[in-house]
């Protein structure tokens, strides 16, 4: 058994290795163009799944809402700055997802013929990237690698996109910047803002208990049992200045009492996390990148785009937005539910008149990412593991639509939904494995999709939020309800399309003869379907991993909205 | 809660998952899988009824059905180690004497109608596909039966219209009937039906499965707000939050009355339990075909013929009425009230409809939507007025004698290579009489002439239909009258399908002169089911007047504390005087209807005729019968209403509407794709283009400031770095 901080460096140093050693010159063989930049992409995305799935077992083996694979190493630290990784079930299931989606765009990218070797160097800095945001626990780092899976993401699209290309891709990269500089702002202002001799603050006891060391320490700092006269029991502890995430997840009161102008620190820092990561997730309104985006980017690209980048933003708000200001969150969480409900409805509204077929996708993305949204404003532990589990399956299905939209751009060069008809005649395994993907979106039962939406709708109807926030207690019931009318919505559009691309007689000609899936579209699709079939038929696969943290949020929630 | 010992633990299991192993491995094999493979479906499914059979034998004991239930597995969970609220989502099975019944009847009726189809469909060139969609399909239909709570049977809910979903669109490649020559050929001018509508297959599928998600909609609200308050009940009273949705723990809430403390909008307590058993109702609505979500079914019969017999005719469609029947202890009187409201206007509109369908199979379609709202009609009567047997034995008696008779629509669709329009029909009693024969028994049975299955099972709800009316009065007469004068019009139009098939002269030589019994596998099929349409099979009694049934005994077992309400299917002694009367009118009123709704197609459809006298003709043109012709015809405008209102309007009108707001009109996308034309006019306000305008500002502004630099994104990461600094600043002092 390897240890879990050998498995997580790996996992993110993996594909980091592999860039950098596409940058060095290559032999002059014949191979060396083409070949070569492909194995190593490939050895290197295998490297990092390997290792990022055996972190993912051993949550698996051992449930838990601990932190695994910690590893700390001073950086500066006069300024309390520190590398610091390790990962909690969400984070490791969601670095297990990135490095399935690596191997499969690496695998996807068969037809990228031009400038291979540069093409697979971005792509691996862009998943170091990725990785990287969900393996580390400080800022700086975090802030990092969030920039660097920015630039390869931009060029990428840039350079082997559509035709439209650098229109699609500047429109990515300044929504993202947007959100990402004044992150930054907030960062270093809050660190600079913190007493230099630390503030003392009351912790909540379920932290202790799922995250203290043996040691009686939690993240590094000493926490006291002290009694103040006439109240409980409680825990406390001196916070010193630092980056570290989990140091300031601890600060969430003292903001409150910091004022910004004429607002608190901790509504402004709040907006801020929210803007980065609504971008990305993306929220209406900040979502209209991501149809450009999906509609040049080539294949690969947008799976992952829909398969991991999304779900930076959803692990943005549990690892960032949600912990750091937990009493905003509350207060505002009905307003954060209902632009979640507006999420799934209108968008799936959309998606119901788009021609183009990777447009249609991006909006069915944009639809069940809404749920994630839901999920954690509903801030119970049902519908935090639904938001989780959604973000993780949704990773695996919209990847598949998107490799399944590829196969037949690649055959026919175009997308458009009306252009075809009939084709399950002459493609009958492709239009299989396209009903699969479009019902497994639809969240039929039995399948991966199901499993989020029927904890984020059943934990909404029970979420206490409203009453927390001051609205009527029956706020989140209705919400659950709204987003329960999103099957139907779904289950339209994608079907609709099924019905317009596959059945009925063929409609042109020249598309008699299409070939069928081939066995490099095969080997990027099954391990997607296996999972989506598993996942659905036993959860616990997934959640397993991820309620554990899911229910420590939550009860974290719960526990601010009792002590505010 | 008596448990029945003598059945086996795995094999209720093996029964459900034999047949989804049996499609997985058939899919698996492709169109390797030929003939055996459909052979290998006909010998599960028979070993599945033979299980079944020895599991029902298992749970008997002196006529009533002991109860079973398997040990359960955790499937879903969160929050169950916390003090915040949570819950636990197990699967498990569970058995009481309807379920038992109904698993016997799913599996024997798959058995032959598996059997009929290696005749139906044995030259079709997809023939292996058919049978791992049927037998995927039977999984999922065990799966509601078997199911021990809420959520596995939403899960299989789901599952078994995919199963539809398949078979609908089993003849995927085959054009819109609008559009096929090989149909339009054979229509009658005045056709109506399924042979004039506009659907494909495909379209057919979608339209089923959207509308049927319209009532899982409302299934999965009512499972929310009934998990959201028993997880409350739970919590508050100490009952392990494990297994919440099971029957045993949501109708333990119910009867300890926790609904009466939680409130939703605006509703508590018993209104609180309307709201939830109307959510789920609604599911079944949709299922079940039952009015305003019944237009999906006619549609459905583009699938095969012998598919169609047993997912819409027989038991899917049944799975609305089977789960009203399961969830009873959570229906309220008012919730019953909506059902019986909803069952009779299913009933009657859908009547009306089949009276002018030209289409063999159009005719039993809206049959069966109208029979599936009597079921409604007699379980929304209440069990205090023997609503409950009824609608299930109602269930039962239709579940056989439909399939029946769709298998004879299958005999004579083939035997008239495809054509189904019954205007081309006619005479076929010769050509092929033991069909016409069996077909006869079916009417007879649906009509519900003494001595055949209906008539029984008819008249329990049409009694139980007119003493609720007595309890409830007032308005809840109409329910009632729709009834009766459903009644009435089934005996018109089943007579007038069975008289247009079978008697009279060849109409169309071309298309009847082929016409034959089919193989002897398929008539055995037809045989071993004609004689449940026989009343006696159903009340264990010649006499056809006795009322009572081995049924009810069956269902009013104690068995697992599903349907063991006091007084749930056996009525009380003051009721049972009330019963009584009501079944003496009920059986004079129908009987003088069947004499007059039959007697009325017969002398219309081959009395006259056979004197030369086209009196169909006539009458649709003398007016009080031309604007009832004209508003069934028409299908009383529901589809039309629906095109423009839903497909149209809120569908594809909004949706274009809303996506233009978003990214802009096609004329922008296409431009911003790297297509279409030059730009000759400003594009119309959008979200993305105002957010484009917002860029052009932050791009002037970045060019100003820094004009050395010419590189784009130069350009904009100075401009961020900048920002930054000044902002980092601004943090700093302030």
């Amino acid at each position: 058994m390897i240890d879990p901080t050998s498995l997580l460096v790996t996992a993110v140093c993996a594909p980091l290795v592999g860039a950098l050693l596409l940058w060095l010159p290559p032999p002059r063989a014949s191979w060396a163009a083409g070949l070569l930049p492909r194995a190593v992409a490939l050895l290197a995305m295998l490297v990092s799944a390997v290792a990022a799935f055996a972190l993912a077992a051993g949550f698996y083996a051992t449930p838990g809402a601990d932190l695994r694979g910690e590893l700390l190493l001073p950086w500066y630290p006069a300024w309390g700055m520190a590398l610091h990784l390790g990962v909690d079930g969400v984070a490791a299931s969601l670095l297990a997802l990135s490095g399935l989606i690596g191997v499969v765009a690496v695998l996807a990218s068969a037809g990228i013929s031009n400038r291979v070797r540069a093409y697979h160097s971005l792509l691996l800095l862009l998943m170091a990237g990725t990785n990287g945001v969900f393996a580390t626990l400080d800022w700086v780092s975090f802030y990092i690698a969030w920039e660097v899976m920015l630039i390869p993401m931009f060029l990428l699209i840039a350079i082997w996109g559509g035709e439209q290309r650098r229109y699609a891709a500047l429109k990515f990269l300044l929504y993202t910047m947007a959100g990402s500089v004044l992150m930054l702002v907030l960062m270093l202002g809050m660190h600079f803002r913190t007493p230099a001799e630390g503030v003392r603050v009351q912790v909540d006891p379920a932290q202790v208990e799922a995250q203290a060391r043996p040691d009686g320490t939690l993240y590094g700092l000493r926490v006291e049992q002290v009694a103040p006269a006439g109240q409980p029991l409680r825990y406390e502890a001196v916070v010193p200045r630092s980056f570290d995430l989990l140091h300031h997840s601890l600060l969430w009161n003292h903001w409150r009492g910091v004022a910004l102008g004429s607002w608190a620190l901790a509504g402004v820092g709040f907006l801020v996390l929210y803007l980065a990561f609504a971008v990305k997730v993306p929220v209406i309104p900040f979502h209209t990148w991501l149809p450009h985006a999906h509609v040049q980017a080539p294949t690969a690209i947008s799976v992952i785009l829909a398969g991991i980048l999304l779900k930076l933003g959803v692990y943005g708000f549990y690892r960032l937005a949600w912990p750091l200001f937990p009493a905003v969150a509350l207060d505002w969480g009905f307003v954060l539910g209902v632009l979640g409900v507006v999420n799934i409805l209108a968008a799936a509204w959309i998606a119901l008149m788009q021609d183009d077929l990777k447009r249609l996708v991006a909006y069915s993305s944009v639809s069940h990412m809404g749920f994630c949204l839901l999920g954690l404003a509903a801030a119970t532990p049902a519908a935090i593991s639904g938001s989780l589990v959604q973000a993780v399956t949704h990773g695996l299905g919209s990847a598949m639509l998107f490799l399944l939209v590829g196969v037949i751009y690649d055959r026919v060069h175009h997308r458009r939904v009306n252009g075809f008809g009939g084709l399950a005649g002459p493609m009958p395994r492709y239009a299989g494995m396209f009903l699969f993907a479009c019902l497994g979106a639809a969240g039929l039962p039995g399948l991966a999709g199901f499993v989020g939406e029927v904890l984020v709708v059943l934990g909404c109807a029970q979420s206490p939020a409203a009453a927390w926030a001051g609205h009527g207690a029956d706020a989140f019931r209705w919400l659950a309800v709204a987003a329960a009318a999103g099957v139907i919505m779904t289950a339209a559009y994608l079907l609709w399309m099924y019905k317009r691309v596959f059945t009925g007689p063929v409609r042109h000609d020249e598309h008699r003869a299409l070939p069928d899936l081939s066995a490099r579209e095969w080997a990027t699709l099954a391990p997607l379907a296996v999972l989506t079939l598993a996942i659905g038929v036993y959860p616990a696969l997934v959640t397993r991993l991820v309620a554990p943290g899911a229910e420590l949020l939550a009860r974290h929630l719960a526990w601010v909205a009792t002590v505010r | 809660m008596p448990a029945s010992a003598a059945i086996p633990a795995w094999l209720p299991l093996a029964i459900l998952l034999a047949p989804v192993l049996t499609a997985a491995f058939l899919l698996a094999c492709g169109r390797r899988a030929g003939h055996w493979g459909a052979w290998l479906s006909v010998a599960m499914m028979a070993a599945c009824f033979a299980g079944s059979l020895a599991v029902f034998l298992g749970g008997l004991d002196q006529g009533h059905w002991l109860g079973w239930h398997s040990s359960t597995v955790a499937w879903l969970a969160a929050g169950t180690t916390s003090a915040t609220p949570g819950f636990g989502l197990s699967l498990g099975l569970q058995l009481d004497g309807m379920g038992a019944l109904m698993l016997m009847i799913v599996t024997g009726l798959a058995t032959l109608v598996l059997l009929f189809s290696t005749w139906y469909l044995h030259d079709d060139r997809d023939y292996p596909r058919f049978f791992w969609m049927f037998d995927f399909f039977c999984f999922a239909m065990l799966g509601i039966v078997l199911s021990d709570n809420l959520l596995m049977t939403f899960i299989c809910w789901e599952l078994v219209g995919l199963g539809s979903y398949f078979l609908i669109g089993y003849w995927y490649d085959k054009p819109a009937v609008a559009d096929d020559t090989f149909y339009q050929g054979m229509k009658a001018p005045y056709a109506t039906g399924i042979i004039e509508s506009k659907l494909s297959p495909g379209d057919a599928q979608l339209k089923a499965f959207v509308m049927n998600r319209i009532g899982d909609f409302g299934f999965l609200a009512g499972i929310a707000i009934t998990a959201w308050v028993v997880a409350g009940w739970c919590a508050a009273s100490g009952h392990p939050a494990t297994h919440l949705l099971s029957w045993d723990t949501v109708f333990a809430a119910v009867a300890d009355g926790a609904f009466a403390k939680a409130s939703f909008a605006g509703l508590t307590g018993t209104d609180l339990l309307t709201l939830a058993g109307v959510g789920i109702f609604l599911g079944a609505m949709g299922k079940s075909a039952q009015f305003p979500l019944h237009t999906w079914l006619p549609d459905a019969m583009q699938g095969p013929t012998t598919a169609s017999s047993i997912i819409h005719a027989a038991t899917m469609v049944a799975a609305g009425v089977f789960l009203v029947a399961r969830v009873y202890p959570m229906l309220t009187p008012d919730a019953l009230l909506v059902v019986s409201w909803i069952g009779a206007m299913t009933c009657f509109i859908a009547a009306v409809i089949a009276c002018t369908q030209w289409d063999f199979k159009g005719v039993l379609a809206y049959s069966t939507v109208s029979q599936l709202g009597y079921m409604m009609l007699g379980l929304g009567a209440g069990a205090l007025a023997g609503g409950l047997g009824a609608g299930i034995g109602h269930l039962f008696t239709h579940a056989l004698f439909k399939c029946m008779l769709f298998l004879c629509a299958a005999s004579v669709i083939h035997a008239c290579a495809g054509h189904q329009d019954l205007g081309r029909m006619g005479g076929l009693a010769r050509r092929m009489p033991i069909t016409a024969g069996v077909t006869l028994v079916g009417v007879l049975a649906i009509c519900g002439l003494p001595g055949f299955s209906a008539f029984w099972s008819k008249d329990a709800i049409l009694a139980s239909a007119q003493v609720a009316a007595q309890q409830r009065g007032g308005l809840a007469w109409i329910p009632y009258a729709l009834g009766l004068a459903t009644a009435g019009l089934t005996c018109y139009y089943m007579m007038r399908l069975w008289v247009r098939a079978f008697l009279g002269p060849e109409r169309d030589h071309h298309v009847t002169h082929h016409a034959h019994d089919p193989w002897p596998r398929a008539l055995l099929a037809l045989l071993v089911l004609a004689p449940f349409s026989l009343q006696a099979v159903w009340t264990g009694s010649l006499n056809p007047f006795a009322t009572h049934s081995w049924l009810d005994h069956l269902l009013a077992a104690p068995s697992a504390g599903l349907l063991s309400m006091p007084g749930a299917v056996l009525p009380s002694p003051a009721l049972t005087e009330a019963l009584h009367h009501a079944h003496v009118q009920v059986m004079i009123a129908a009987s003088v209807l069947l004499v007059l709704g039959a007697g009325t197609a017969l002398v219309v459809f081959w009395w006259l005729p056979a004197r030369g006298i086209d009196a169909a003709a006539r009458l649709r043109q003398l007016p009080p019968f031309s604007w009832a012709w004209t508003v069934s015809a028409r299908l009383w405008g529901i589809e039309y209403l629906y095109d423009a209102l839903f497909v149209r309007g809120l569908g594809k009108g909004a949706g274009r509407g809303l996506a233009e707001v978003d990214l802009g009109t096609p004329e922008r996308l296409a431009r911003l794709d790297g297509g279409g034309s030059r730009q000759t006019e400003p594009d119309p306000p959008s979200l993305d283009g105002a957010i484009d305008a917002g860029t052009r500002l932050v791009r002037w502004i970045g060019s100003a400031g820094n004009a050395l630099q010419s590189g784009r994104i130069n350009a904009y990461v100075g401009a961020a770095a900048l920002v930054t600094a000044v902002l980092v600043a601004l943090a700093l002092v302030g």
